[in-house]
């Protein structure tokens, strides 16, 4: 929290930030600056990310995972926590990303989000997977039924 | 269709429980080390030779009491060989200032003086918010420094000192001697009060997890503030006892003696990440120490291993510590999810 | 655009630690000089840079140990057990070059002990280090119990007490300026140095981040160990003797350099440059006062009073800005109501 922006987005490429084996300062900020513009990130870059809003915080952690050019790009709860605002951001962010082409998988608890973000859904209970829904399967009752541990029954209505 | 809900703790006998217990194993340990030393030297078992460890001992477990507290919120107090230091020449300086003065008045003086160090304590920790390693650190030598420049090269003789105060440090009751006498009291006193009473309850409370306990409504400073203070009186006590236990103080009296107090503790079931542990364990640690150092003693092992050894056994009461919360956690885990 | 600093600890939003250190070195500068005509010899301050060479040399990595959160007691008692292994081994008529070969492996291990026990098995690094502190000292009794070693050959000596030709400064003061550099650009320059401020700044994130905690963290240690082990050999060699008991309570003047450097409590703040300033600071107010004839057991208060002073002032300055601002909301808050009471 106390490190900045630009510090924060190397973090995870630091391979990439050091020229002769001593950190580059002009690379770290190259590649700070491109992940938060895509971010569509508002703020300083050298300033701390104690000062950002919580989806702003959310939207450096993702430039920070985005700058290892991921294929597979995991988040857990990505708006847990996070107002309203940012939140819709934060949905927006990751459809677009998905839209390119980036396979994403989202663990969350908060059925509206996995309702609306998700083409695909897994069900966990207990360890076990049980069930896989497409997009046209998902409803309300589906998930929480497998999430339950149970079936739902064909003649619900 | 409810399962009948089964704890995992359920099918525990009493001799599970027991050999879960640290105190138990402590005294299997001390048990054991006892007749070992024995059979190599059965002198161990005389009457002198016992007087003597429950002479050695006695200081140190009461040391080991307020220790206790401190330990079990998550804390640590350092100063407190530089406390019984400067409150043991302070209760010499008393009697040889004022030869009439009753014993009973030095105790208790020596008793305020050690509070009175143990409130700066008190004072830097819980109101100056700064961890206690620091502050203890700091004050260890702030107090032992203050402790030589008031002695300056001096000390207090035995002569000094009136026979009957000196005669609470070695004389005897029922065969047990009253420094032993003194600090079993006070280990009733403790184990009471940390089990039985709010307070007690909130200490473990505040190491097990400061978070839920500030959330719980706990007083965090006030109970940090009073656990410092009640470790610097107790060191005074210590102190005055050890002048009735030496009768000669200079200014390195009790030097380095936080090493083994802390040592004994968690070697005695409290957790140097606190929440957890027991006086009468931390009081069995101090005996099992005690105890393994006659060993050394007696086997003639030269004493300048005595150090590596508590830093030994330090060590290993820590991994074993951990160890133990590991397994537990694990065995848990497992067991719910059978549920 | 620069970047801020991240590094540096404030005092007072503003205010710079490292400046404040400046500004507190030049005040002891002069308060020296007025003080005592002898101060700006340049005998007394090759006396003045020798004396800490011990301290500073082991508060380098004790300093990069804070940052990333954990803590290392055991120095002193490592530069004792070097110390009392060379004179060890000295005795025992093995080659001096050999011997310190020998206890830097020896320093390194004791480094990796820690670190094993802290990293390995996840034991708490304040409690370890207690341990260690005594186990590694009882080493060093163990090994040369009362006994003392002296008259080391005297091309050693000459290392320990000599100066750089044509300087005052003393030979391993001039070491002990090779390694802070050294260990500045690793902390401020390489991506290692950033991973130690990630790890100190939030464990967590730094291990998701893919940042190897346990290799940094046991290289760290290790370094203490070696660092610690070296400065037990310039001690042996500037006093001209090995004691089992040599160092015996650095560890208090090495940590409260580390914190009076402006590294945080909680790390993931600090810099090379404030602990070398503070460490200067430090043997500053030593040198003065030990000009004025003033005891050993004097410093040692001096010193920990400074370790206490170096936490308690941010806190007492936070907790009173703190206060103010709350104070200052109340009034706005006071304010607005009786504004909108007297519409």
């Amino acid at each position: 929290m106390e490190m900045t922006v630009m510090r924060n987005v190397t973090l995870t490429v630091l391979r990439q930030v050091q020229r002769f084996g001593l950190v580059s300062k002009e690379k770290e900020r190259e590649i700070a600056a491109l992940w938060t513009q895509r971010m569509r990130l508002k703020g300083q870059i050298e300033g701390p990310v104690s000062i950002l809003s919580g989806g702003n915080q959310q939207k450096v952690v993702l430039a920070k995972w985005l700058a290892t050019h991921p294929k597979l790009l995991i988040v857990d709860e990505p708006t847990r926590g996070v107002d309203v605002g940012a939140k819709s951001e934060v949905h927006r962010t990751l459809s677009h990303l998905a839209k390119e082409g980036m396979a994403i998988i989202m663990i969350s608890s908060e059925l509206p989000e996995v309702i609306g973000m998700a083409d695909r859904v897994l069900v966990m209970h207990e360890g076990k997977l049980t069930a896989e829904l497409a997009r046209s399967e998902v409803t309300e009752e589906a998930i929480m039924f497998a999430a339950t541990g149970q079936t739902p029954s064909k003649s619900v209505h | 269709m409810t399962e009948e809900f089964k704890s995992p703790y359920d099918k525990q006998g009493w001799l599970n429980v027991l050999m879960r217990s640290r105190e138990a194993s402590l005294v299997l340990l001390i048990v054991a080390l006892t007749v070992l030393t024995t059979a190599l030297n059965p002198r161990f078992l005389s009457p002198q030779s016992l007087k003597d460890l429950m002479l050695n001992v006695s200081i140190i477990a009461l040391l080991v009491l307020g220790q206790t507290v401190i330990i079990l919120m998550r804390q640590i107090d350092l100063s407190i060989s530089s406390i019984v230091g400067i409150t043991a020449f302070f209760s010499g300086t008393l009697f040889v200032n004022h030869p009439a003065i009753p014993s009973v008045v030095v105790v208790l003086l020596a008793v305020l003086a050690g509070l009175l160090l143990g409130a700066v304590n008190a004072a830097l920790i819980a109101w100056g918010k700064i961890p206690s390693l620091i502050t203890t650190l700091g004050t260890l030598y702030i107090f032992r420094g203050a402790n030589y420049a008031w002695v300056h090269g001096r000390q207090v003789n035995a002569v000094n000192v009136p026979g009957s105060f000196l005669a609470i440090g070695t004389s005897t009751f029922a065969g047990i001697p009253i420094l032993t006498w003194i600090v079993l009291i006070l280990l009733v006193v403790f184990s009471i009060g940390l089990r039985q009473y709010r307070a007690g309850r909130e200490f473990y409370a505040i190491g097990s997890n400061l978070n839920a306990a500030v959330l719980a409504g706990i007083n965090v400073s006030r109970l940090l503030a009073t656990g410092f203070i009640i470790s610097g009186a107790i060191a005074g006590l210590a102190g005055a006892l050890w002048l009735a236990r030496f009768g000669t103080v200079d200014a390195t009296a009790a030097e380095g003696i936080e090493l083994t107090v802390i040592t004994s503790t968690v070697v005695g079931g409290v957790a140097i990440t606190g929440g957890v542990g027991t006086v009468v364990g931390a009081v069995l640690g101090a005996l099992l120490l005690s105890v393994f150092s006659s060993t050394l003693v007696f086997l003639r092992v030269p004493s300048f291993w005595q150090q590596a050894f508590q830093g030994a056994m330090l060590l290993l009461a820590i991994a074993v510590d951990a160890y133990l919360a590991y397994r537990h956690a694990l065995r848990s885990r497992v067991k719910w999810s059978r549920v | 655009m620069r970047e801020g600093q991240p590094n540096t600890r404030r005092l007072a939003g503003r205010v710079n630690w490292e400046a404040l250190l400046a500004l507190l070195l030049l005040i002891a500068v002069v308060g020296g000089t007025l003080l005592n005509k002898d101060f700006l010899t340049t005998d007394n301050w090759a006396n003045l840079l020798a004396n800490f060479v011990e301290i500073a040399l082991m508060a380098l990595p004790l300093s990069l140990i804070v940052i990333t959160g954990e803590i290392d007691l055991s120095v002193a008692s490592m530069l004792g057990l070097s110390s009392s292994l060379l004179g060890l081994l000295w005795d025992a008529k093995v080659a001096v070059a050999l011997g310190i070969v020998v206890c830097l492996l020896v320093g390194a291990l004791c480094g990796a002990l820690n670190g094993f026990l802290i990293v390995r098995f996840r034991l708490p690094s304040l409690a370890v280090t207690i341990g260690t502190l005594a186990l590694f000292r009882g080493f060093a009794y163990i090994l040369l119990g009362d006994k003392a070693v002296a008259d080391f050959p005297p091309e050693y000596i000459a290392f320990g007490i000599g100066v750089v030709p044509f300087t005052f400064i003393p030979v391993p003061f001039a070491l002990f300026i090779i390694l802070a550099v050294v260990f500045w650009v690793v902390l401020h320059h390489t991506t290692l140095g950033r991973s130690l401020y990630a790890i100190g700044g939030n464990q967590t994130a730094a291990l998701f981040s893919g940042i190897n905690l346990n290799r940094l963290k046991m290289l760290l240690f290790v370094t203490s160990g070696i660092i610690s082990a070296l400065a037990g050999i310039v001690f042996t060699f500037r006093f001209s003797s090995s004691r089992a008991d040599n160092g015996t309570g650095f560890e208090l003047s090495a940590i409260a350099a580390v914190f009076l450097g402006g590294v945080t409590v909680q790390g993931g703040k600090g810099t090379v440059t404030g602990v070398v300033l503070s460490l200067l600071l430090i043997g500053i107010i030593n040198n003065v006062l030990t000009l004025a004839d003033v005891s050993n057991e004097i410093l040692r208060i001096v010193t920990g009073s400074l370790l206490i002073v170096s936490v308690l002032l941010p806190n007492i300055i936070a907790s009173t800005r703190e206060r103010l601002r709350l104070m200052q909301r109340q009034k706005e808050i006071a304010n607005l109501s009786a504004a909108s009471v007297s519409k």
